[in-house]
Parts: C-alpha cells; structure tokens; sequence
C-alpha cells in the first residue's frame, strides 16, 4: 500500500473523529486547575516528610557520635545511623527532583523517563534498607540510648555479645541475598512484590518501558 | 499587552489533534472522555509557561502524548490484575467510535500495536508534520525520526498486504 493511501485513511478518521465529537469551549472556560495541582501536593508529601525526618535524624546521630567520644559502639552507632540517613536525604532529593521536574510539556522521551525513574525509588529505598540489615544491632544500640537513656553494651554478658556479632554476619548474608534479588527479572514475582509494598508489577512497567525508551532513542541504521 | 491567542481558541482549533491522540491510546470511550479532559487540564495550565521556543501544535502533542502515554501505561497495570470474566453479562450496543471503512479500522488496529513511543511518532508524521518537528517533539535526533518512520511505514504495508 502506497504511503499517500495511509495518509489519506488517516484523515478520513479525523474527518470521522470530528463528526463524533462535541467540543463546549464554554465549559472550558469554567475548568479549575485545582485537581492537577492537589495531585501534585500528595505525590510531593512522602519525599518532603522522608527528607526531614532524615535530615534531622543525621544531625542528631553525627551530634551524638561526636558527643559520645569515649565509647567506639556509640560513635559506630551514631556514625551508622548518620551514615543510612544521609543516604535516604539523598534518595528524597532525587525523587523531589524527579516530581518538581514533572513537565508534561517536556519532549515525549524525557518526561517519560522521569515518570519510570520515580516509579523505580522504591527500590532504591528497598536496597537502602537491606544495606541497613547486618548494622542493625547498632542501630538497636543507638535508639536504646536514645530513646531509653540506657548502654545496653555496657549491661550485656560476653555470650550476647558474641551472639549479637553471630547476628550481624547472619544477616549480612540475608541483605547480600536481597541486593542480589532486587534485579528486573525478579520485579513481578509475588515474595518482591510484597517487599516492594504491591509496587512490584509497577516497577517491571517502569523497567520495561525504561528498555523501550533506551532502544527508542537508538539511533537506528537504514 | 499579551498577544499569545486565547488557550480555549487554540484548543478549539487543534481539538482533532487531541481526539486523534486519545483515540490512539485509549479504546474506552468513557475514559477517553477522561483523558480528553485530563490533557485539556494539562494544557490550560500549562499555557502560560508555554514560552512559543516550539511551535504551538508541537507544545501540544508533547503534552497530549505524555499524558496519553501515562494514562495508557496506568490502564495496561491495572489491565494485569483484572480477573478475566467468561462472558460480557451485559452487551450494549454503542455507537461504533470507528469508521465504516474496514481499511480505516485496520489502519487504527496497526497503529493501535505499535509501541507507545513509535505510535506517537507515527501519529505526527500521518498528521503531517514535519520530521525536525516530530523530532522536537519527541526528544530524538531528525536523522532517528526518518529512520523510524521508514521501517514503520515497511511494517505497515507489509501488514496491509498480509
């Protein structure tokens, strides 16, 4: 079929389209533009609370490092919670850019990469989260401190101790096994979809199509 | 004194250009009503940013295509996890959205199948637009856009001629 035949087959479903549709320019008028605007608010709520959150917990975790010089647990403690703090501020400043730099106007090819990268921060915030795992105990350590004004080192007996150091290389290895899940061939399978809060098949979208912009933007050879 | 022409005005001319675009990516009729009214919300807002560094029907296929093309990609997530039913319990007899013509349909149909982004790049070059503006639109280079637009075309009239 000739190409000046599928233009002229497409018109003729314009011509169609036309007929079939009524457009009231009154009604128009009258649009509010309060509900993309609202819209926008509840996408920007997590990343904004999360941002604060951290930040302060960063700066009361590196205050309390430095004030607790004379015990190297407490110092590790406060540098480890300050440490994963920091790294889920930066998460938040990426994901506040991604939806402040939300332009519907933006090139086809950019705005939809944008909109597939926010979709992926949650598993950004998974893998921050399995990197946590294997310090836990120290963030035990920390929030005892903190929030219970007790040094539960200081009371325990060598055998928690050493049980405690048994923990930490235990779930080092769980946190190496859920890094290594978090890959694009495991985003539909339910266990992840679970870990990821039901955002599983969300994130295979956002892998998938990632893949047809990257090919799409391909230049292609004749 | 502002000069740009009034956003419903523009709206009113190029509307076969949203209709086109939301019939592209949307086979529901009561969501393309929905879609129509969400990509109108997004060009009325976002007209007085438009600062007119692209020509005007360029500024709107961006806008439409992109907030097609979410809307599409929301439907096909929420497609996955409908239980399929064995039957239509209710039939109803609608008018047909689609031309008579069964090359027109099929015509739809094929462009229906292409991926979301080379559906955009097919809808503008049937529109007549240029490929420096296709291109401007979609964010690729010119010489991608004439590459793309040929092996589609060959896609086409090969399924034409099936």
């Amino acid at each position: 079929m000739e190409n000046l035949t599928i233009q002229e087959l497409w018109s003729r479903q314009e011509a169609h389209l036309e007929e079939t549709r009524t457009f009231n320019a009154e009604i128009l008028r009258e649009v509010k533009t309060d509900k993309a605007r609202s819209s926008l608010r509840s996408l920007l709520f997590l990343p904004i609370s999360t941002l604060l959150f951290f930040v302060l917990l960063a700066a009361y975790a590196a205050y309390f490092a430095a004030s607790h010089l004379d015990s190297w647990y407490f110092i590790f403690s406060g540098g480890v919670v300050a440490f994963f703090s920091v790294l889920l501020v930066v998460s938040s400043i990426r994901q506040l850019y991604w939806i402040l730099s939300f332009n519907t106007a933006a090139p086809i090819v950019q705005m939809q990469k944008a909109a597939s990268k926010l979709k992926l921060a949650v598993v950004q915030n998974l893998r921050i989260a399995a990197m946590t795992l294997p310090f836990s105990p120290f963030i035990g350590v920390f929030a005892a401190k903190v929030l219970l004004g007790v040094d539960i080192v200081a009371s325990m007996a060598f055998s928690v101790i050493l049980s405690f150091g048994i923990l930490m290389i235990a779930l080092e290895v769980v946190s190496w096994f859920i890094l290594r899940a978090l890959r694009p061939k495991n985003f539909n399978k339910p266990w992840l979809n679970w870990l990821l809060q039901g955002s599983g098949s969300q994130v295979d979208e956002a892998m998938g199509f990632l893949g047809q912009i990257e090919d799409f933007e391909q230049e292609e050879m004749v | 004194m502002n000069d740009k022409p009034d956003i419903t005005v523009l709206l009113e001319e190029h509307q076969n250009l949203i209709y086109k675009v939301v019939h592209s990516y949307c086979p529901d009729r009561q969501e393309q009503e929905d879609l129509i009214q969400e990509i109108m919300l997004q060009l009325i807002k976002g007209y007085e940013r438009f600062d007119h560094r692209v020509k005007v029907t360029t500024w709107m296929y961006r806008v439409a295509f992109n907030v097609a093309i979410s809307h599409y990609r929301k439907l096909q997530q929420r497609r996955k996890h409908l239980v399929a039913m064995p039957e239509k319990p209710v039939q109803i007899a609608a008018e047909s959205s689609l031309p008579s013509d069964e090359r027109v349909q099929q015509l739809h149909t094929f462009i229906s199948e292409l991926e979301p982004l080379n559906r955009a790049l097919m809808i503008m070059y049937l529109d007549g637009n240029s490929h420096a503006e296709i291109a401007q639109a979609l964010g690729i280079s010119v010489s991608n856009v004439g590459t793309k637009i040929g092996r589609i075309k060959k896609i086409l009239k090969e399924k034409f001629n099936q």
